[in-house]
């Protein structure tokens, strides 16, 4: 029998991120060849879903202060006077109707990829498991240093 | 077209023409007709790797949906590469398919291909005969590679 590392197709040198990243979408696979219904969107993350249209809603305008000789990274035209621009979270600053196109389809900062919340739950739930997996890697690391130094 | 593409593409235009790199001839753009739907790019091999020395050249087809949809690119020089077809010229590169963002320009995919050239991904193939060689017998990959510069893209011959 293959062993549990085998199967998984385990590499030692694997860099941790990329491994974690891939088990967490192996296991989101075998739970869609367990329940496709439900878990249809899971395999199709090779884009990622658009921002959540309240969490658009949410995002305001910069003040025009910010605005002064600044360029949109998306169009790369600069600002104009009484041009409506929208701030991300993270502080990057796009023309709303550059912005809101990119959202519609992809739900991260085109400068940071800073990502906001999507209508998707399982993106959301594939997240949350990818990040439950990190901390998890980190706890140990921190207990194995901990432990020999 | 619409607007914001070829508005886009023509700042764009440029930037990459005023651009250091430009001048250290390491890369370029050029227009194909006068549209600004299809460019021409053209990249120097990086140094110290088996494309140096090499020109290669790539097709750029900007879509009407640019910059929220990347750039299709292609190499139309042949080049001997794991993540770059043999036989086509497609390219595997995440930041021209799932990773684009749209504040990424011309320039910085050109740049990211340079380095690609220099760093391959042999573990997300686009050929996989080209990346089992460059795994299983790397000597044997870089004289190919630097083979194919030469006969292809036009590289300094070195032994």
């Amino acid at each position: 029998m293959a062993s549990y590392f085998d199967e998984l197709h385990v590499e030692e040198d694997e860099i941790p991120t990329v491994r974690i990243e891939r088990l967490t979408r192996e296991t989101f696979r075998m739970l869609f060849d367990h329940d496709p219904a439900r878990y249809g969107d899971i395999i199709n993350f090779q884009n990622t879903p658009p921002a959540s249209k309240s969490e658009i809603a949410k995002l305001k305008a910069p003040s025009f202060e910010e605005l002064i000789d600044e360029q949109c990274r998306i169009c790369l035209c600069q600002y104009q006077l009484n041009d409506e621009a929208l701030n991300m979270p993270c502080n990057h600053i796009f023309h709303e109707n550059c912005l809101k196109t990119w959202l519609e389809k992809s739900n991260f900062c085109p400068l940071c990829k800073f990502e906001l919340k999507t209508d998707n739950e399982m993106y959301e739930l594939y997240k949350q498991e990818l990040k439950n997996r990190q901390s998890r890697e980190d706890n140990i690391a921190q207990l194995h240093d901990s432990m020999f130094s | 077209m619409n607007n914001i593409a070829t508005q886009r593409i023509k700042r764009e235009f440029k930037e990459v023409i005023k651009s250091e790199e430009l001048a250290k001839c390491s890369i370029k753009v050029d227009l194909v007709g006068d549209s600004y739907t299809e460019l021409k790019g053209e990249i120097a091999g990086p140094p110290d790797t088996p494309y140096e020395g090499g020109i290669f050249l790539l097709e750029i087809k900007v879509p009407e949906t640019y910059p929220f949809n990347p750039p299709k690119v292609r190499f139309m020089t042949k080049i001997w590469h794991p993540n770059i077809s043999s036989v086509t010229g497609a390219i595997c590169l995440d930041i021209l398919k799932d990773q684009w963002a749209a504040a990424m320009t011309l320039r910085t995919v050109l740049l990211s291909l340079q380095a690609l050239m220099a760093a391959a991904e042999p573990d997300d193939p686009q050929d996989a005969v080209v990346a089992k060689q460059y795994k299983e017998y790397p000597e044997i990959f870089a004289k190919t590679a630097s083979h194919w510069t030469n006969v292809y893209a036009g590289g300094i011959i070195c032994s």
